[in-house]
């Protein structure tokens, strides 16, 4: 049985899955802030990455990763709501690219698990 | 084994190992995350062109330049990781100086050895007493001289410089840059964006693209201060009528302009014009403020973010000075 990542086409089509993901959270008042960078490439690729994550497709991160990566947040106010937010926008996305409810709650399950470690909990 | 020479060490590659493996196994750090060729820690970059499956989701700028995925690469063949990251330098002549404004200086060098560069790139250029600013090359490669634009900057060291009695000898490094034209797309629109001097790499871009045939829409937006930092307006306006495709529009912050030249800051502008660069890609040059401002609009308005080329001209601070009373 193949991945949602392989159904929704690989690594090529997550690109284009990126620049969805990351304009909705660059355009939503509610984590913006958290998105603001010189250097949106970089910010991209992390996006990428957390996308191939949820999605099954190939990743070797750890949740000390997710947790190192996220923890110079929390001194911003990084909390539970904004998680929240994060996920409903990849919904959305998901939703744009066709994927079915079912497979979108289901990402949705993958991605809450790493939720403790985005906040350091 | 495939042998991979990084800097001083030579390195037995195991069968079926990546290049990352290979490279930690012998206590290199080389940054990484993902090991899986999505958060991009470990690009390197090889001095010979590495297998297009090392450079999936790379930027086709970066593809160009042997740039590839540590985790991805597992070699069959020998390489070599190019660690030193800084090219060679070599002397240059100033061959000609020309006054393409009150404060654009034309600077054309004749370098001692031919540079090999793609139209956008920049170059730094050091004085003998190690003064090094970068500045970007406005010419083509298929050009004798390299071509800069210097603007005169207030209390500007190497502009002060190269505006007064330039003399003694001079150095050069580069090519860098991953702000450039590439082939492959010929009918892409492409939009080009430039603020001040700016527009350097963008005319070197333009006219690369013209020469190799592209026959898309080509837009471009000059913004400058005031209409006196607008330069090389009779030239493009000479390229835009004998090619159809090439538009150009200028546009100041302050002053009354001239017929033909917009009023108003270029976000403002392009904002206006532009409800979606979908398809399109976009080459935005020049202060880093506006650079910024305008690359998030272009990606928020449709561009893909693999299609945004930006070259923001970061200032070097400015030296101590008394002040008064």
């Amino acid at each position: 049985m193949s991945s949602l990542y392989e159904q929704l086409g690989g690594a090529p089509a997550i690109d284009a899955a990126v620049d969805i993901f990351y304009r909705k959270m660059l355009s939503d008042d509610r984590v913006s802030r958290f998105f603001e960078t010189t250097d949106m490439e970089r910010q991209a690729a992390k996006q990428k990455g957390f996308l191939t994550m949820v999605l099954g497709g190939p990743n070797n991160y750890t949740g000390l990763d997710m947790r190192t990566a996220h923890a110079k947040l929390l001194p911003l106010g990084l909390n539970d709501s904004h998680v929240d937010a994060v996920i409903e926008n990849l919904g959305t996305t998901l939703k744009e690219l066709g994927v079915t409810d079912e497979k979108i709650a289901e990402v949705a399950k993958i991605a809450n698990s790493v939720r403790n470690d985005i906040l350091g909990r | 084994m495939p042998k991979l020479q990084y800097g001083e060490r030579l390195i037995e590659v195991h069968p079926g190992e990546s290049v990352l493996e290979a490279l930690l196994r012998s206590e290199i750090a080389v940054p990484h995350s993902c090991r899986a060729g999505a958060c991009q820690s470990c690009v390197l970059r090889s001095t010979s062109a590495p297998p297009a499956t090392a450079q999936l989701g790379l930027k086709e700028t970066l593809r160009l330049q042997n740039y590839f995925f540590a985790c991805l690469y597992r070699p069959n063949e020998d390489l070599t990781i190019d660690t030193d990251s800084t090219p060679k330098e070599q002397e240059v002549q100033i061959l000609e100086r020309e006054t393409l404004g009150p404060r654009v200086l034309g600077l054309k060098l004749k370098p001692s050895q031919s540079l090999s560069y793609r139209a956008g790139q920049f170059i730094q250029l050091r004085r003998e007493d190690g003064l090094t600013r970068s500045y970007s090359l406005a010419s083509l490669p298929n050009e004798d001289a390299l071509t800069l634009h210097i603007r005169l900057v207030p209390n500007g060291r190497m502009s002060q410089w190269l505006f007064g009695e330039p003399s003694g000898p001079l150095y050069l490094r580069g090519p860098s840059g991953d702000c450039f034209y590439t082939e492959g797309k010929p009918e892409q629109p492409l939009l080009l964006l430039g603020t001040g001097t700016g527009l350097a790499p963008l005319y070197g871009i333009l006219r690369e693209a013209l020469q190799s045939g592209h026959h898309g829409p080509i837009q471009l937006f000059h913004g400058a201060v005031s209409e006196t930092d607008l330069y090389l307006q009779n030239e493009l306006q000479a390229l835009a009528k004998e090619h159809p495709n090439l538009s150009y529009e200028r546009c100041v912050l302050q002053g009354e302009p001239s017929e033909g030249v917009l009023r108003g800051d270029l976000r403002a502008v392009v904002k206006e014009r532009f409800k979606s660069l979908r398809g399109w890609r976009a080459f935005i040059c020049g202060d880093p403020e506006l650079v910024n401002a305008l690359k998030k609009w272009a990606f928020l308005t449709g561009a893909s973010m693999k299609e945004i080329f930006a070259d923001a001209f970061v200032m070097s601070p400015v030296p101590n000075q008394v002040t008064a009373g």
